[in-house]
């Protein structure tokens, strides 16, 4: 009986199991266990030492460009959502029947390659941009410069543009399980539109703002490619570092490092956040 | 305009919604010129089949939809301008539509934090609703954890929390058990009874309506049919859908025989029973086919001796020789169809006084009667 359930349990839950620990646990494992090793290649590799903790924890500029990276992150991640949040709101509210269709086309420039994208927002923001020539005509410059260019608003711009139609899908499936009746029941007791909005619709759709944040904050944490074209100096990234040092500077024990800091970073942010919208309390229902 | 006793609680002049057809078809007409007036404190009862318009005119009330044609004045008020959020009701819904990220005591806040009621009073009215619902135990549970019956007291705690004038309730009991949709009809009533506010209750449960409402409207694909008591309603039903869809009916076809004096007189049974009518406004001669309606519990089966010997003086007794032709046992009474040597067949429900296995089987031969009063014309 008791092995019956067991042999029942590893069936369901095996292939998932082997699944996460194939593409998940050993990876993670193998990268923590390459932060020890002395070098990328050779007879060094065998050698096991804490020389790149230490480096790390000396280098104050590590340190620095992570909680600039983060704070980057999360503007990225708040100003999408923010942006998002009322087109996901129009689709499922207003939107009627065409709702689909007008979130299909919402999706179209992500089909457009990413590095294209990118350069478009340069010719945008650059000193012969679209931005500059307004400026100059309006009469607000007297001389062309790349204002926004090669900044770390330039990177927090061109991110928040690329992610909206992600960060609008999981609200808009939030938005979209919401019943109706609930909202007739709110005006039922007296409601006012704004204040439905604020009691309900708002609180019920904190699941999906929850997902958009993660979904654009994680990846937008470990990005080098915007960075490297639109960021300039001061506009590069956490990610960058990580990037070079396995590019280029061929050290991969740090760069594992720098990874493994990023997750211990992130880590924290997550279960603060599952905190403060009570992710699992609105699932279970 | 003013009634002699104030204004009603809720009057529907000729109110009508149409929703246009899907994709380009024939628009269907939910409400078609429904007049009602309910009046102060009434337990008033929508009451039809699937689809006859019960919920799209609670809707027109609660203001979720706004009618095609037609005037609803609630208290005397006319409501075409006033959004669901500016009417003095509030809706108990099918499905609770409780908020499922609040808890009990939040859920029936809502109302009054919306309306600015002071801390004090709101939590006084919460715990006072509660109690009236004895929920006061759950109050910190959200809806998720609770039964079916109990969502739907915290639906019903949430609605009368606000003090409304007029309580709607669509099908509030239609997903409860039904021992519990029983104790609740008990409940409803008493609270209703208790509090003095109107309610408007939906229902497709005929036994339901009779049970609970001092009204009741019969709905029929967006018309009333009938709006009386529910007396009236099963005694003196005014068409053969009534008659049908309240309790069981047998139909007897009957075409008027003679008019004499101002009197008129129907044969049925093929001329066995000749039957003395009112007309009531029909015309004899552009109606000469009418149905005769009879309740199964009012047709006697094997009546007395002295019965049919006239011991009941002032009213006549049709008698009529049948065959059994099923019994079917339920308990309180058995059920009998009876086939007439006429071709027609009655439907008997005769109560279980005596010992099973004294009653009538299939193929017995069994005298039926009916009084006089009992057999009702239906015109039209
Ligand atoms: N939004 C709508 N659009 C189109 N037709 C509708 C709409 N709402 C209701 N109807 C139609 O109006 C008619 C009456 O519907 P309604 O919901 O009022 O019936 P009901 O008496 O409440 O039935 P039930 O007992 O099944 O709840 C039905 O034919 C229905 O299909
Ligand atoms: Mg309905």
């Amino acid at each position: 009986m008791e092995r019956n359930k067991l042999s029942w349990l590893t069936l369901f839950i095996g292939p998932s199991a082997l699944w996460l620990l194939l593409l998940f646990v050993l990876p993670m494992g193998a990268m923590a266990l390459f932060t020890f090793r002395a070098g990328s290649f050779g007879a060094e590799r065998e050698v096991f030492t804490l020389e790149h903790y230490r480096d790390f924890l000396s280098q104050h500029s590590y340190h620095l460009l992570l909680w600039r990276s983060t704070w980057m992150s999360l503007w990225v991640a708040v100003l999408s959502i923010v942006l998002s949040y009322p087109v996901a709101h129009y689709l499922v509210f207003r939107a009627g029947d065409r709702r689909i269709l007008y979130l299909l086309i919402l999706m179209v420039p992500g089909w457009i390659s990413f590095l294209l994208r990118i350069f478009a927002w340069k010719v945008i923001l650059g000193s012969g941009g679209a931005l500059n020539s307004l400026l100059l005509w309006s009469g607000l410059i007297h001389e062309a410069t790349p204002i926004l260019l090669y900044s770390p608003l330039a990177v927090v711009v061109v991110l928040v543009y690329v992610w909206i139609p992600f960060a609008a899908l999981p609200i808009f499936a939030s938005l979209q399980r919401i019943d109706n009746s609930l909202l007739e029941a709110a005006a039922d007791l007296g409601s006012p539109q704004w204040e439905t909005f604020l009691r309900v619709v708002l609180p019920l759709s904190m699941p999906g703002v929850g997902a958009a944040f993660f979904l654009v904050f994680i990846p937008t944490l470990g990005e080098y490619v915007t960075p490297l074209l639109v960021g300039g100096v001061n506009g590069i990234m956490y990610g960058n570092v990580i990037q070079s040092q396995f590019s280029r500077a061929l050290n991969w024990p740090l760069g594992s490092l720098l990874s493994l800091v990023m997750l211990v970073v992130v880590l924290p942010i997550m279960l603060l956040f599952n905190r403060l919208i009570k992710l699992e309390e609105i699932v279970e229902i | 305009m003013d009634e002699p006793n104030g204004p009603y609680a809720v009057e529907l002049r000729q109110l009508t919604k149409q929703f246009p057809g899907r994709g380009g078809g024939q628009p269907v007409t939910a409400v078609d010129h429904v007049s009602l007036q309910i009046g102060q404190g009434e337990f008033f009862t929508l009451l039809g089949p699937s689809g006859c318009g019960k919920t799209t005119t609670l809707r027109m009330i609660a203001g979720f939809e706004l009618p095609t044609a037609g005037d609803l004045l609630i208290q005397g008020r006319a409501m075409t301008n006033i959004p669901p959020n500016g009417r003095p009701v509030n809706t108990v819904f099918q499905n609770y539509a409780l908020f499922p990220h609040m808890t009990v005591a939040d859920n029936v806040a809502f109302g009054l934090r919306v309306k600015r009621v002071s801390k004090a009073e709101r939590e006084q009215r919460v715990q006072e609703a509660l109690a009236l619902v004895q929920l006061s135990d759950l109050r910190q549970r959200r809806p998720a954890q609770l039964s079916g019956g109990q969502q739907q007291r915290v639906a019903l705690a949430r609605a009368i929390v606000n003090q409304p004038q007029v309580l709607l309730l669509d099908e509030p009991l239609g997903a409860l058990d039904l021992k519990l949709r029983r104790e609740m009809q008990l409940e409803l009533k008493h609270l209703q009874a208790h509090l003095g506010i109107t309610f408007i209750y939906v229902t497709h449960d005929q036994e339901e309506a009779l049970t609970m409402s001092d009204r009741i409207a019969v709905m029929q694909q967006g018309v009333v049919q009938q709006a009386a008591d529910p007396v009236t309603i099963y005694e003196h039903p005014v068409n053969r859908f009534v008659a049908d869809f309240i309790g069981e009916s047998n139909f007897l076809a009957a075409r008027v025989a003679a008019t004499t004096n101002g009197r008129t007189e129907v044969d049925l049974l093929h001329g066995a029973w000749r039957l003395p009518v009112s007309l009531n406004g029909h015309g004899a001669a552009s109606q000469p086919a009418l149905t005769i309606t009879v309740r199964p519990e009012k047709v006697l089966l094997a009546p007395p001796a002295e019965l049919l010997n006239g011991a009941m003086a002032g009213s006549k007794l049709y008698c009529a020789q049948g065959v059994v032709q099923e019994a079917v046992y339920i308990g309180t009474d058995t059920r009998y169809q009876v086939a007439l040597p006429t071709g027609e067949s009655l439907v008997v429900r005769a109560p279980n006084m005596r010992q099973r296995g004294q009653d009538y089987k299939v193929g017995d031969t069994v005298q039926v009667a009916v009084y006089e009063e009992d057999l009702r014309p239906l015109w039209g």
